[in-house]
């Protein structure tokens, strides 16, 4: 379990179905879809990965452990590209 | 034109050979040591030329072998000028049916211009080869009518383009060897259309017996059309605010092509079953 924050100067964009975060440092764009867009509309400094996994199975009944790994996977991912300090 | 002057002195200057230009709008006035250089972007232009020079933002290059040079000089000043009124060029080529434009994005030698001619050989109006002009206000997409640059290979594979083959060869640059005007070759031309569909080309590493289409999201899309839109490399941030909600409207999909009148026909039954607004 990690407690993720964002990166400053990541910008979103909204488009369709899809969301656009925008790296103004490295000048990368990456395309996420909803379920990764939602969990990133979640990572404020505060919550940690389990506190956004119990979000995800209140709003969409999935598994505990399935919301868990879920969310630990977009947030690796999210660090990986640099996004996560 | 053209100008020649004697210098305090006694010598006289070189002469220099000017042309002026309007395109969407934005006046340019080019001056060059070299008559070819003019000749040779009056080829690509001359549908542009103008008599006065009012308002014109001048662009001056006298060496005899900078033709290409000026000719990329002026593409850029007017993508420049359009972006400062909120229009954005984006690269890709632009086609329109029943009333709706339809965006061929895709790297050079994608086959975007052949896909292009392909199309308006089966009806479709032809808006540009080069740029599509993209109002995000209005969401319409006009015509940019700089003649066609068509490369060698090009007039074999498209109907009612062979006799282009025969023409004399020209450098234009980017391999492009012929600079054809629409209405050499039966065209027709369009007005502003509204967005109404968004192809990116994939380039080609395989022949394809058929070709592919596989659908997109407008996130993927908007990102592809900003790969080949200059303004994005300004403020790619605000590029993307703009063209999003046009873009989030718009069907869009990745396109591996194959023979050209082929994919040309699978393009038409695909963009016809994509529904209005």
């Amino acid at each position: 379990m990690t407690t993720p924050t964002r990166r400053e100067g990541i910008t979103v964009q909204r488009i369709g179905d899809e969301t656009v975060l925008h790296d103004g440092g490295s000048k990368l764009a990456h395309v996420v879809n909803q379920s990764a867009a939602w969990i990133w509309d979640r990572i404020d400094g505060t919550s940690s990965t389990d506190d956004i996994a119990d979000q995800l199975v209140r709003e969409f009944d999935v598994p505990t452990e399935i919301a868990r790994r879920d969310v630990v996977a977009v947030t690796d991912e999210f660090r990986r590209l640099g996004l996560l300090d | 034109m053209s100008s020649a002057s004697p210098r305090a002195d006694g010598a006289v200057e070189r002469p220099t050979h000017e042309a002026v230009y309007d395109v969407l709008g934005v006046r340019v006035r080019l001056v060059s040591g070299a008559r070819t250089s003019i000749d040779l972007i009056d080829e690509s232009f001359g549908v542009f030329r103008m008599a006065d020079n009012e308002g014109a933002e001048q662009i001056i290059e006298l060496r005899a072998d900078a033709a290409l040079d000026l000719m990329d000089q002026l593409v850029h000043t007017v993508i420049s000028s359009l972006h400062r009124r909120g229009l954005y060029a984006i690269h890709a080529a632009s086609v329109a049916h029943r009333g709706r434009a339809l965006v061929l994005a895709g790297p050079s030698g994608a086959g975007k211009t052949t896909l292009a001619l392909a199309l308006a050989a089966l009806g479709f109006e032809l808006l540009s080869d080069e740029l599509a002009v993209l109002d995000p206000a209005s969401g319409l997409v006009h015509p940019y009518r700089r003649r066609l640059h068509v490369r060698p290979g090009t007039p074999e594979l498209v109907r009612g383009l062979e006799r282009i083959g025969l023409r004399e060869r020209r450098d234009l640059g980017g391999d492009i060897a012929w600079a054809v005007a629409q209405e050499e070759v039966g065209l027709p031309a369009g007005g502003p259309r509204p967005l109404g569909g968004i192809i990116i080309l994939l380039p080609r590493t395989e022949a394809l017996p058929e070709p592919r289409l596989t659908a997109i999201g407008s996130g993927r899309a908007a990102l592809e059309l900003l790969r080949g839109t200059p303004a994005a490399s300004v403020d790619f941030s605000g590029a993307l605010r703009a063209i999003g909600p046009c873009v989030s409207a718009t069907r869009c999909a990745l396109l591996e092509a194959s023979e050209p009148m082929a994919t040309a026909a699978a393009l038409v039954t695909w963009f016809e079953a994509t529904p209005d607004d």
